[in-house]
């Protein structure tokens, strides 16, 4: 018997919820990027979800803009980790408090 | 039976989203989090959406989740230094934020009434053929708009790595910066004279 | 005509913005002379529009122009109106002559001051505040020049900002000022529950249906204003210490224009007065006890300034006394002559005490009439006009209001007469006690020192602060021929018609009676006055320390008017602090965290600090309870 539809919202509320933690909680830029790909997952799970409900590929396709979307802001994250890094700045969200230059 | 797949899938992966969000260790994150892809690509699968769930693992598992690893592997072995400025009652109040929108979403869609799933050919419904006949005509302009910002994106990703740097340095200067300081100082310096000795010429002689 | 009025009330304002504008970049004399020239202007305009006026027929002399309607609601309007007739004639020509005068003045006596420019800018803006006041139609029109003029005299009696005794003066003057500003708007309320009005015409055609109450408790309330600003008692103590600011604003704001704003203020609400017969008799009451403890205070005074202070309250007493006998034409003549003389005294002091590098104890003057014989010419003009003598100016408009009171007949009317006379008695005493210890006399050390030296580098002053003494000393001398009774009655004439119930107006004989006694009586004080001080005696020292000891003590501390009112004001104040810091803050909020409210709302500003600390995270967690929030409130209004 096929699961229904609110259990795989309810899994996907659940893991926003803990990716939203991890950004809150979390003080390397790294982690912080981990979680909040978690979260984009969750937002998969339930475009998929309704694309199955509504019997439409809309949402799937929706969810592959999604993953592209991802891809590119990872790669930019990255980028300024790696920038960090190359300057010998501490990787601490707390300490990076001058948003400046 | 998919009923327990499902229970499984989604017990792993809550699991290893905790995991993700609890581990100190950076590199443990990330392939907690390749599990979360795993698991996802699982209850894709379950919903029939196999082209997704074949770019999840291609795209998301392969390529940025290998990204992520290089990039962890450069920066090298830091965890967070210290307790820093979180303060207990932070973690509290993050952990019932959290909480409290899992809360509140798990009880709306269990109130909510959404009918029965739409009946669906089976043979087509989240194949390649469908979502390749999706992106090309309804959504076109997405899939473009999306190959841009690629692109964009591996441009900025070229510079923010690579970028700074001027791209033919002179002699003098690669000299300078490798570090053959003498060498480098020596011909700066008679170039210096020469030029104070041009300058000087009208009447004052050379000195 | 009416451009003319509207042009002599903006050409000060012009003045304020272009030297505000112009600031530093304007020379110091540039400043002056633009000052003054726009003053000259104004006062152009203000005498062709007089004589223009003039030419009308006496019915046409009321013009009142509306500019524009700047609040209205429904049936209520008030809008930017002037009230041109005969009596804000005379108050123009006063304010922009005298006016005129004084800053001219000015650029000598400023010269070398670095804020040069400032005094010019304020001097303007108090007299644009001061022609508002005047002009003004309505009541809340009166209510902004009004406060325009005491921020003018607190920017200006406070203009030496380092020195801290010109501080408190200029705060203590605009406080006192502000007690009378709630008695003047209260007044306002008043009339307008009443009334539903704001305009003077409004309300003069309307006088009649107030009841006697209301009346006199709207003439009661304006007086508060009244005697604020014109420093009498109970309201008075501001002036002499008004003092501390540079003399050509003592002569301009603390004689000849603001401290007569009351006078004017009366004299304008006559219409309302009338049918308020107990106030007006007040009013007199309060001038002549002000007169007289006023006049005495003076005689022992040190300060050559603040003998020509307390003389100014004493003859704005004279004038409220003859505002209050209902005789506004003399009241007027009155503030009109008086501009004249106590200006010429002012100036003169300033001259005298240029020479002496800025002293003003008179105890360290003396003999100046060989080195100061100009000044000391001028100023004798002006001191006889002050006694009252026959035929100097002074004289006429004073013996103008007694008569009035002789005429009254009743026994206000002759505590007017008797206590008038006994002023005049104390004006001359004090003022000629002034006249011969500063000009006659073996000088002091002091003096003998620096005056002689001071007259030879540069004379007796520059001709910018002589020339228009010389010209005030004209007008006191002669300006009371515009009203010799029986012979020239101009002042009467034009000034009859402002009061539409009527004024009171003595016979020609009671007047002529009233002259001789009363400049008899001044010649009495003369001689007294010569007597005690002029020659070398110590007849004064040994009344002062003898049988005189005790009023002389009173009166040096100024009647104990000031430590009444610290007594009544700041000493409840000061103990009703202490009861709440005490027993209220720190007993009864015992329970919050730290001790008292103050600390504890400190304590609650830092502990939000937390969540503002730049670290974004903190931020983001902020949002994510917030959204939590919102969701949970949409999810409970949903079921």
């Amino acid at each position: 018997m096929t699961p229904a539809l609110p259990l795989y919202l309810a899994v996907s509320g659940i893991l926003f919820a803990i990716g939203l933690a991890g950004v809150l909680l979390r003080r390397s830029p790294l982690t912080i990027l981990l979680s909040l790909e978690i979260m984009l997952n969750s937002v998969n799970l339930t475009l998929v979800a309704f694309s199955r409900q509504v019997g439409g590929s809309d949402g799937q396709v929706f969810a592959l803009v999604v993953i592209g979307i991802a891809a590119a802001e990872v790669v930019i994250g990255l980028g300024l980790v790696i920038a960090m890094t190359r300057r010998q700045m501490v990787l601490d969200t707390d300490e990076l408090r001058t948003l400046s230059g | 039976m998919e009923l327990v797949v499902f229970f499984v899938a989604a017990g792993a992966a809550i699991a290893t989203a905790v995991a993700v969000v609890a581990q100190k260790n950076p590199f443990v994150s990330a392939l907690a989090l390749l599990g979360n892809l795993a698991s996802l690509a699982a209850l894709m699968l379950l919903l029939q959406a196999q082209f997704l769930a074949a770019a999840q693992i291609i795209v998301y598992a392969g390529a940025i989740m290998v990204m992520f690893l290089f990039v962890i592997a450069y920066v090298g072995p830091r965890s967070e230094i210290g307790p820093g400025t979180r303060k207990p009652w932070q973690v509290v109040l993050a952990i019932i934020a959290a909480a409290l929108i899992a809360i509140e979403i798990v009880v709306v869609v269990f109130s909510a009434n959404f009918g029965e799933p739409a009946s669906i050919d089976g043979s087509t419904f989240g194949g390649p053929a469908e979502i390749g006949q999706a992106l090309m005509t309804n959504y076109l302009l997405a899939f473009e708009i999306v190959s841009v910002i690629l692109f964009m994106a591996a441009v900025a990703g070229v510079v923010f790595g690579a970028g700074g740097r001027p791209l033919r340095l002179s002699t003098e200067e690669v000299l300078v910066k490798e570090g053959e300081s003498a060498e480098a100082r020596r011909r700066q310096a008679s170039r210096a004279a020469l030029d104070a000795a041009r300058d000087a010429q009208p009447g004052e002689g050379a000195q | 005509m009416s451009e003319l009025v509207w042009i002599t009330l903006a050409l000060p304002l012009i003045g304020v913005a272009l030297l505000a504008i112009l600031g530093t970049k304007l020379p110091e004399r540039g400043a002056g002379l633009l000052a003054s020239l726009i003053m000259l202007a104004a006062f152009a305009c203000a005498a062709i529009a007089t004589i223009m006026l003039a030419l009308r027929p006496t019915e046409e002399r009321q013009v009142v122009e509306l500019a524009w309607t700047w609040l209205s609601a429904g049936d209520f309007s008030v809008g930017l109106d002037f009230w041109f007739d005969q009596l804000t004639a005379v108050m123009l020509l006063v304010i922009t002559g005298v006016g005129f005068l004084i800053h001219v003045y000015s650029i000598g006596y400023m010269k070398g001051d670095p804020q040069a420019r400032r005094f010019m800018a304020y001097m303007n803006l108090f007299i644009f505040s001061m022609l508002l006041l005047v002009l003004s139609a309505n009541f809340v029109l009166l209510l902004v020049g009004w406060g325009l003029v005491g921020l003018s005299s607190y920017l200006l009696i406070g203009f030496w900002h380092h020195k801290p005794k010109a501080i408190k003066a200029a705060k203590k003057a605009f406080i006192m000022n502000a007690v009378g500003d709630v008695g003047l708007v209260l007044g306002i309320f008043v009339l307008f529950v009443n009334l539903n009005t704001v305009s003077y015409s409004g309300v003069f055609a309307a006088a009649g249906e107030l009841s006697e109450t209301q009346a006199s408790i709207a003439g009661l309330l304006l007086l508060v204003g009244a005697l604020a600003k014109s420093a009498q008692l109970p309201l008075h103590t501001w002036l002499p210490d008004a003092m501390e600011g540079p003399t050509p604003i003592s002569a301009l704001i603390h004689a000849a224009t603001m401290v007569t704003a009351g006078v004017y203020l009366i004299a304008r609400m006559n219409p309302l007065y009338f049918y308020a017969p107990k106030v007006l008799a007040l009013i007199v009451i309060i001038g002549v006890v002000g007169l007289l403890m006023s006049g005495a205070i003076a005689i022992v005074q040190t300060d050559i300034k603040r003998i020509i202070a307390f003389s100014t309250m004493s003859q704005i007493a004279y004038m409220f006394v003859g505002v209050g006998l209902s005789a506004y034409w003399a009241g007027i003549f009155h503030l009109f002559t008086h501009a004249f003389f106590k200006a010429l005294l002012f100036l003169g002091a300033g001259l005298v005490i240029h020479a002496l590098h800025g002293e003003q104890d008179i105890r360290n003057m003396g003999g100046l009439r060989k080195q100061l014989p100009k000044i000391y010419f001028c100023m004798i003009i002006g001191a006889l006009a002050l006694s009252g003598i026959f035929p100097f100016s002074g004289g006429f408009s004073k013996d103008a209001i007694l008569a009035a009171g002789l005429h009254v007949g009743t026994t206000i009317g002759w505590i007017a007469y008797i206590g008038g006379l006994l002023g005049a008695l104390l004006t001359g005493i004090y003022t000629f006690r002034l006249i011969f210890k500063v000009f006659h006399g073996r000088p002091s050390p002091y003096a003998e020192k620096v005056v002689p030296d001071a007259v030879k580098h540069h004379g007796e002053g520059p001709s910018s602060m002589l020339w228009p003494v010389y010209i005030l000393s004209i007008g006191a001398a002669f300006a009371g021929l515009l009203q010799i009774p029986g012979v020239t009655h101009v002042v009467t004439s034009w000034l009859e018609p402002i009061a539409p119930n009527g004024m009171v107006e003595a016979t020609v004989g009671q007047d002529w009676l009233t002259t001789l006694i009363g400049s008899v009586i001044g010649l009495v004080g003369i001689a007294i006055a010569y007597h005690l001080y002029a020659r070398e005696s110590d007849a004064a020292e040994t009344i002062r320390l003898g049988r005189g000891r005790l009023i002389a003590v009173a009166l040096e501390h100024r009647c104990y008017w000031d430590e009444l009112y610290a007594w009544m004001f700041e000493r409840p104040a000061q103990w009703g602090a202490a009861f709440l810091n005490r027993d209220v803050d720190r007993t009864a909020f015992r329970w919050l965290p730290l001790d008292g409210v103050g600390t504890f709302t400190a304590f609650l500003g830092r502990s939000f600090v937390v969540i503002e600390n730049g670290v974004v995270r903190m931020y983001a967690l902020v949002f994510a309870l917030g959204i939590g929030a919102i969701l949970l409130y949409l999810l409970v209004r949903g079921t």
